[in-house]
């Protein structure tokens, strides 16, 4: 590599072939980390499955939990952290997610089982280091909810550093698929195009619909398997995959808020014998807690957030505390790729409304979303055996004052508060300019942010007159 | 459009004899020129009574790697008839003297456009009435190459001029746009310069408009459906052949028996994946499906090294390459210190990806990955800069050349006809007047099927040099903005042998240097970028006088305006 700097550049001289030296370096690390032994020596382990253990070590094998106890005994080459005063829990797990995607919605159609937003994902999305910068090493890539029956979701590893996109998925994970109820996909068919759905019923309409034509599909193909038709069926992916669903090999995680529908979904799946269903928001669970029990729905909620559209307004806080104590399955998720970050405190607020217990509360990041994934025989909690996916606290992961010092996938580091460098991307768009953040602050919205008169502080040397005069230009025409 | 100009140029040609008079008259013979068959077109190979040509004593490349000294090539119909340091001279040749020239195969572009123009917008609304849904999804596979290739597309001379003899040609369009054709960068007819039709579909990630599929995950779920029910539809149709009693009719579907060949390997994809994303997004489709696979237009391939290394499928790299700006950076004022410090450390990691770029083909020449150029995103003159460039970042000559010619003529199954310089093959010829990569190198001629190229670009760069002496110096100047006049001073310079612009803002907001100046009599065209938060184009049209200019700026999404100055100094 060395024969290469010289090259092209002369301006900053040394400091600059020491900086590209120092950058070559470090997303090399990056890049050729393998799993290793890890010993997390002597933390307060909060297995969430099975309690909290103080002094306690974690070792990590070839990138599973090889065992959890006191003063284990490791190879003498395993790379030993010292947790010492800090808190180790298990990789946080955000159940609805749409980092890491380049495409969220496929929206020309009501109904596009056949797409996968697993043929979208970018690891270079500098989304991934923020999540693992707080302690999440699993997230839901969910399909936007612009369609009745959207697209199918992809369950991610947030392996930060790798450039292949196929190495984020979490081989082995269960297929799911984004389902929506009410007020998106009415307002993206009916409104926008003039097509069902454009009412409730509607969508219910396109549910059955669809399982109708995969039930027929399905038929057809026995039929053909059997050698009872000669000239196989035409080869539908849309209806595969309906099919595939109601053979029971995806789970649907359906976007949905009021009561009603919820129950309307699960009568529809119900007659078709699906059993396997995650609402997702539904903010009006609280309202039909028992009935969810009953069916096996799980839920994946917000801790407070509501009113953002009309079917979003009858909501609360204490929504996470009902579902658990009916019984229901529940967690909190993110849906954004800032709340991902500190999901830790999302989890907490559920303990100021509705008294959760530190597992409980902790459970609705960690076992209960791998629940909803179908993946929580290899993740959501500290045991023998799982998935080397760690995060490490200093402070309770649950109070205020948490901060997270380390997250471990699979037995790699991927975050280290230590080594948290300023400019972590991995690709920089030939278009990016440095400039280009100060830009993104320079935005209309600036006055009603705590970031008022910001851009005029920044805005004043030459160069930034010329983004003043560019600025006017654009608005005068 | 190129076509026009040389019209303009017989129009001066013939000014002399047809009186003002006859002006319409003359309206009727320029349109008669310029709408004359393709065959017919004015082009700047001078027509000559004899099409056997003799090069003498020349240096010839046959092949990459290899370099033959003081040796004569004779072409005849179009094909290399003799190479050799003696032969006798045929009566009706057309001697070239070569001394001291190398003559390459003539160079093959592994994946473009060229030829086929952009369609107008207006065209795209343009939907029909009773169409197949497929056509509406941008599936056209019965559509091929030929049906759009034009000759006198200036596409085709400009590539002529690098070197280029013969392109893999794809049509434009949707997500399976149609049948790809290698063709001769001559002059006649599509048809009768195709070398190789059907070579290939062609496949890319591109959304329909108005439906399904809107976005290029559709797009992929679409293909795989596609392919599905054409391998269903071809042993459909074959059962059907061998005993139709009692089964059902199949449909006859164009789309699904075009593209029946591509399910059995019969006939590849080619699919255009310029970076990492998407090149892991096509590699993990043909593992799911199995197709014969041609990447094309590779551009951040260095990280998939690894994966392609044993795959087997075919490589074409980008010949387009970003350019490492750092002096751009320098027109920018600034005065305070700890910004530039993080700016620095910003460009810092951003030329190193940048330079990532330039050393693609090395470390895919390291890697033992064999590979071609795609030209589709190149200008035709920063070609030769680009594979200078990448020699420079350790890409053997021989690999490039390899690249250029060996290894297209291989994967196009030509190697029998092109790809080097022996007997017998077609007369595809570059002739430099240096080995082809070097700083100086310049194209001299071109053989093409049977035609002569002749290229003097050393004559043209100084007439054109020695008319812009005439303006060097600082000028002022102002731009007439409305409400906002901006003011400043041009300075016209040469570094290099090369002629610059450089304006600067009367307030010291800006400076910035010329891209691409060029004279034409009096109208100095150029343009510049200028980072005003993002990038932005100006584009300079400027009439010269001797001590005074008018002219015009287009400010990229701002506007026109008008520009005038006048002459403050000459230098020494």
């Amino acid at each position: 590599m060395v024969d290469q700097i010289g090259i092209g550049h002369s301006r900053f001289g040394a400091i600059k072939v020491h900086l590209f030296l120092m950058w070559f370096f470090f997303i090399s690390c990056v890049i050729s980390v393998s799993a290793q032994d890890i010993l997390i020596k002597n933390g307060t382990v909060l297995t969430v499955t099975r309690g909290t253990l103080t002094e306690t070590d974690v070792w990590i094998e070839k990138g599973k939990i090889k065992s959890v106890g006191q003063a284990l005994k490791v190879p003498a080459d395993a790379k030993v952290i010292d947790a010492t005063g800090l808190y180790v829990m298990p990789g946080i797990i955000d159940a609805h997610s749409h980092i890491a995607l380049d495409v969220v919605n496929e929206a020309a159609s009501p109904v596009t089982a056949e797409v996968s937003v697993g043929d979208a994902l970018n690891p270079f999305d500098i989304s991934i280091y923020r999540a693992l910068a707080g302690g999440v090493t699993i997230s839901h890539a969910m399909h936007g909810s612009a369609n009745a029956i959207g697209g199918q979701c992809e369950t991610i590893k947030h392996r930060y550093g790798t450039h292949d996109p196929n190495a984020l998925r979490m081989e082995g994970a269960p297929r799911t698929i984004k389902f929506a109820l009410g007020e998106n996909p009415i307002r993206v068919h009916g409104e926008g195009k003039k097509i069902v759905p454009n009412t409730r019923m509607g969508v219910e309409q396109i549910f059955r619909e669809s399982f109708r034509e995969a039930q027929v599909y399905m038929q057809q193909w026995d039929d053909f398997r059997q050698k009872k038709s000669v000239v196989p069926p035409a080869f539908n992916l849309r209806l595969e995959t309906l099919a595939d669903i109601l053979k029971g090999d995806i789970i649907i995680h359906c976007h949905s808020y009021r009561a009603d529908e919820i129950l309307m979904l699960i009568n529809v799946l119900r007659d078709f014998g699906i059993d396997k269903v995650c609402f997702q928001h539904v903010n009006e669970g609280f309202k039909i807690a028992p009935e969810l029990a009953a069916f096996g729905a799980t839920a994946s909620v917000f801790a407070d957030w509501w009113a953002y559209k009309f079917e979003v307004y009858y909501s609360t806080a204490y929504n996470a505390a009902i579902l658990t104590k009916n019984g229901v399955v529940t967690s909190i998720n993110s849906d954004s790729g800032d709340y991902i970050r500190h999901l830790y405190h999302q989890a907490g607020k559920s303990q100021r409304y509705g008294d959760l217990t530190d597992d409980e509360a902790l459970a609705l990041i960690t076992i209960n979303p791998a629940i909803q994934l179908g993946i929580d025989k290899r993740a959501g909690s500290i045991e023998r055996g799982k998935d080397g996916d760690i995060a490490i606290f200093k402070g309770h992961p649950l109070s205020i004052y948490a901060i997270p010092q380390m997250t471990i996938v699979d037995g790699i580091v991927r975050f280290d508060i230590n080594e948290d460098e300023d400019d972590m991307r991995l690709d920089i768009g030939l278009e990016e300019e440095y400039s280009q953040f100060m830009e993104h602050q320079n935005s209309d919205h600036e006055s009603e942010s705590c970031l008022y008169g910001v851009t005029d502080w920044l805005l004043q040397t030459y160069y930034a007159r010329f983004m003043r005069f560019k600025y006017m230009k654009n608005h005068q025409h | 459009m190129l076509s026009h100009r040389y019209g303009h140029r017989y129009y001066i040609g013939f000014r002399g004899s047809i009186s003002v008079v006859f002006s319409s008259v003359w309206i009727c013979l320029t349109w008669m020129i310029l709408s004359l068959p393709l065959g017919a077109q004015v082009s700047n190979a001078p027509k000559v009574l004899s099409t056997t040509y003799l090069l003498k004593n020349c240096f010839i490349v046959p092949s990459p790697g290899k370099l033959l000294k003081n040796q004569n090539i004779l072409i005849k119909d179009g094909l290399i008839q003799e190479v050799g340091a003696e032969f006798r001279t045929p009566f009706d040749a057309i001697v070239v003297q070569a001394d001291s020239l190398y003559v390459y195969a003539g160079f093959i572009d592994g994946y473009s456009h060229t030829g086929i123009a952009r369609p107008d917008k207006k065209d795209n609304s343009k939907k029909e009435t009773n169409d197949h849904p497929y056509h509406m999804m941008g599936i056209t596979p019965h559509m091929s190459a030929q049906n759009f290739f034009r000759s006198d597309d200036k596409g085709v001379a400009e590539n002529r001029r690098a070197g280029v003899t013969m392109a893999h040609v794809v049509p434009r369009g949707g997500m399976l746009s149609g049948k790809t054709d290698v063709i001769l960068l001559g002059q006649k007819h599509a048809e009768s310069m195709t070398v190789k039709a059907g070579f290939a579909q062609h496949f890319q990630l591109v959304p329909a408009s108005g439906t399904f599929p809107s976005t290029f995950i559709g797009v992929l779920s679409q293909f795989q459906d596609v392919f599905q029910n054409a391998a269903l539809a071809g042993k459909h149709t074959e059962m059907y052949k061998e005993n139709p009693e009692g089964m059902v009719r199949p449909d006859y579907h164009n789309a699904l028996i075009e593209l029946f060949p591509t399910t059995t390997r019969d006939m590849p994809y080619i699919v255009p994946a310029s970076h990492t994303r998407d090149i892991f997004r096509i590699l993990d489709l043909q593992k799911k499906l199995k197709f014969k696979l041609i990447l094309a237009n590779v551009k951040q391939g260095w990280q998939v090294v690894d994966d392609l290394k044993d795959a087997g499928h075919g490589v074409l790299l980008s010949l387009e390459l970003p350019e490492i700006k750092s002096g751009n950076r320098d027109s920018l004022v600034r005065d305070s210190s700890s910004w530039v410090n993080d700016e620095q450390l910003f460009y810092t990691k951003k030329d190193s990806i940048l330079l990532m770029y330039h050393r693609q083909a090395h470390l895919f020449e390291k890697a033992g990955i064999e590979f071609g150029f795609s030209f589709v995103d190149v200008k035709a003159d920063k070609i030769s800069d680009h594979i200078r460039s990448m020699i420079k970042h350790g890409l053997t000559p021989e690999g490039a050349l390899k690249s250029l010619t060996t290894y297209p003529a291989r994967l196009f199954g030509l190697e029998k006809l092109v790809g080097s310089v022996e007997k017998g093959k077609l007369a595809h010829l570059v002739v430099f007047n240096k080995p082809f990569h070097e700083d100086e190198a310049q194209l001299k001629y071109v053989f093409l099927d049977g035609d002569m190229y002749k290229y003097d670009q050393k004559e043209k760069k100084q007439k054109e040099s020695y008319s812009v002496k005439k303006y060097l110096g600082s000028w002022s100047y102002s731009i007439d903005i409305p409400g906002d006049p901006r003011k400043g001073m041009m300075d016209i310079y040469n570094e290099n042998n090369v002629y610059h612009v450089r304006m600067t803002g009367d307030d010291g907001s800006y400076a910035a240097v010329s891209k691409d100046m060029v004279l034409e009599g009096k109208l100095m065209s150029f343009s510049m970028v200028i980072n005003m938060g993002q990038d932005i184009r100006l584009d300079y049209r400027l009439n010269m006088e001797k001590e005074s200019f008018k002219g015009q700026v287009d400010i990229e999404n701002i506007g026109t305006y008008s520009i005038s100055g006048t002459k403050v100094s000459t230098p020494d």
